[in-house]
């Protein structure tokens, strides 16, 4: 039996392509909402809002933070999901680079996708191919919040779960969320960008970070991809995890010949300590001013 | 031209070849060729990595035009100048970062260039003209749809990235002219020693660094890990040549187009030792923050550089480089060609 993944995936690459009609018949009425356009599209649609240069001969997305929550009939499914579009001509690249969150529904009694959201969080490279179709960041809401993502205490998720909720809840400012996946003696220590750092040192402080953590970041979009988790014991785990930061390649640049990589510029530490469900203990954030540009997971396509 | 520099430049030749750069760089960022008859030779001949080789004046007056969209951003600032001088022909070299912007009220759609000029003057008849332009692309980000079709942009695979314009042998203004015939002032060397240091450092020549710093110069680049991978290490210090020069081999290596662009922001003498403050802008590299229609119009900075010098036989030499990373960003007028701390009241930074 497919996975609800297995369908958002197929969901992108029609997206990305435009081939709703000829190969995922399913999705080619599938109404989806995106927070930089005025109104729903749908899969055929959405390429034309960039209409300006069809001729992208590159096309590439990336799933982090992929999390399915069961309800009933359905499996809804968030993920955070970076764009390249791009033309590659000359070994010169013309990059549109954009990203952000995705709410995916799927209906398993009528064996069909059912609803399909986007909130554009970053957009970088040639956003002019953009002017005049998406909408400026200021007139965007955000419409996928954490609030599905709650899941109560007797659930029972895995520590790199937790912490794809943790960032989840960090990103879409949710108190609520973030609390859930947090120990109430919560650590954060926060490497700046100047040598200085920033954190908070138990629950109490969560708004305030989250405030300080959104003012300090144009761009504060936590997608992560983990690289391993190490478990002490049936109850202490250590999940380390890199950031990716595509909409800014630090020391490095996006061109031809490195265009299906992937950008990181933070490195995370997280301790989790399960009691009743898996918790984020302390959380360590480091910068990396050396973003090394290898690929750890490409979606195939 | 602003008159700070005027009265902080020693040497007259140098003041004149500085005037004429910052008219053609004008005239680049407004479009504006007409001045080129006045500040290039006849025969002024100008390599530019994105758009080829041109000769005399009308060429360069044709190709030289802004290919994209019409814009109502259009800034361009200058840093690391250098000038030297003998007998009639002189030589420069800096680095300019560009940006051409649309703000439709709403929204910013930026284009940003970096790159390196390192040109040839002769003077004829006592007055200064450009006699060879050379431009090398450092990076471009943004809307380089813009340009498609019209300018060889960066292949980031490649050496240089494309087409070297400049050469470090035979073009680098402190070998084409070993002896400048007009003295400079002491903060002129020492400031200087940062623009000698990125030219070593961008185009790879460690033979030429070694010939301005000390036997037993260090580097100190707290944010410069040894091994990127494991964190949190011990600082980033690098002594005497061998080590020094492994570790800047191995940044170097990785880009096609390293581009250390800094300015003068205070400098301390006492005696024969002294510390410069010299900001660098890495003006497509924001951080924590992206260009928007709030920050665009400004000089950004993104490390600061301390360079510690000692007089040694008469001649400053840098025995200590330092590297703290910063997050700032300065307000200044688009029309702005060069920014200078030291040269509005100077200001010495906390982080020492």
């Amino acid at each position: 039996m497919r996975s609800c993944k297995s369908f958002f995936r197929d969901f992108l690459t029609s997206l990305m392509y435009e081939k709703a009609g000829e190969e995922a018949g399913q999705l080619q009425n599938l109404k989806i909402k995106m927070n930089m356009l005025g109104e729903d599209t749908t899969v055929s649609g959405f390429n034309r809002t960039m209409s300006i240069t069809p001729d992208f001969n590159v096309r590439f997305s990336t799933i982090t933070n992929c999390m399915e929550v069961p309800r009933g009939d359905r499996t809804v499914l968030f993920a955070t999901v970076h764009h390249l579009y791009a033309i590659d001509e000359n070994q010169e690249l013309f990059p549109l680079v954009f990203g952000g969150k995705y709410r995916f529904v799927y209906n398993w009694k009528e064996d069909a996708p059912e609803e399909a959201a986007f909130d554009l969080e970053y957009l970088a490279g040639n956003t002019y191919l953009t002017r005049g179709s998406w909408l400026a960041p200021g007139e965007r809401k955000r419409q996928i919040t954490g609030e599905e993502l709650r899941a109560g205490a007797d659930s029972v998720i895995s520590p790199e779960e937790t912490v794809y909720r943790f960032f989840w809840a960090l990103d879409t400012e949710d108190e609520a969320l973030f609390m859930e996946n947090v120990s109430p003696d919560i650590q954060i220590t926060r490497a700046g960008v100047d040598g200085d750092s920033y954190g908070m040192t138990n629950i109490s402080e969560t708004a305030a970070f989250m405030a300080e953590d959104k003012q300090y970041y144009s761009q504060n979009q936590y997608s992560v991809h983990i690289d391993r988790t190490e478990f002490a014991d049936d109850t202490h785990a250590v999940v380390h995890a890199l950031r990716l930061y595509p909409a800014d390649t630090g020391n490095k640049h996006r061109g031809s010949q490195n265009k299906f990589s992937q950008f990181y510029n933070e490195i995370f530490t997280l301790e989790l300590e399960k009691s009743d469900r898996w918790k984020v203990r302390r959380a360590v954030f480091k910068r990396k001013e050396n973003p090394v540009p290898y690929g750890y997971r490409v979606l195939e396509l | 031209m602003d008159e700070r520099y005027e009265q902080f430049c020693s040497g007259e030749n140098r003041k004149a070849m500085h005037r004429v750069f910052l008219r053609f760089i004008e005239a680049l960022r407004e479009d504006r060729f007409e001045c080129l008859s006045e500040i290039c030779t006849q025969d002024c001949r100008a390599d530019f990595s994105t758009v080829g080789h041109l000769a005399g004046i009308a060429e360069m007056q044709s190709k030289l035009k802004w290919p994209g969209p019409e814009t109502n951003i259009s800034r361009a600032t200058v840093w690391n100048f250098t000038a030297r001088s003998k007998e009639g022909k002189g030589q420069q070299l800096a680095y300019v970062q560009f940006m051409r912007g649309i703000d439709d009220g709403e929204q910013l759609w930026p284009f940003q260039f970096g790159g390196e000029f390192c040109s040839s003057f002769v003077c004829e008849n006592g007055v200064w003209k450009l006699s060879r332009v050379r431009f090398d692309l450092c990076y471009e980000k943004g809307n380089n749809l813009f340009v498609r079709g019209h300018w060889r942009l960066m292949d980031y695979a490649k050496y240089s990235g494309h087409e070297p314009m400049i050469n470090a042998e035979l073009d680098n203004p402190w070998l084409v002219i070993p002896d400048d015939c007009e003295p400079q002032t002491d903060e002129e060397q020492i400031f200087e020693l940062m623009y000698k240091y990125a030219f070593a450092f961008d185009h790879g020549d460690f033979y030429f660094l070694q010939t301005f710093v000390t036997d037993d110069f260090m580097i100190n680049g707290s944010a410069h890990r040894k091994d990127y991978w494991t964190m949190p290490l011990e600082s980033g210090d690098f002594f005497r040549h061998r080590s020094v020069s492994d570790f800047l081999r191995d940044k170097y290596h990785k880009e096609a187009r390293m581009m250390h662009a800094c300015r003068m922001k205070n400098i301390e003498i006492n005696g024969d030792t002294a510390v410069a403050y010299m900001p660098r802008g890495e003006e497509h590299r924001l951080k924590n923050r992206t260009l928007t229609r709030d920050n665009v119009h400004s000089v950004f900075s993104t490390a600061l550089h301390f360079i510690y010098a000692k007089k040694i036989n008469g001649e400053w030499k840098m025995y200590k480089y330092r590297i703290e990373p910063v997050s700032e960003q300065i307000p200044v007028e688009d029309e702005c060609l060069e920014y200078h701390e030291y040269l509005r009241g100077g200001e010495r930074d906390a982080v020492v």
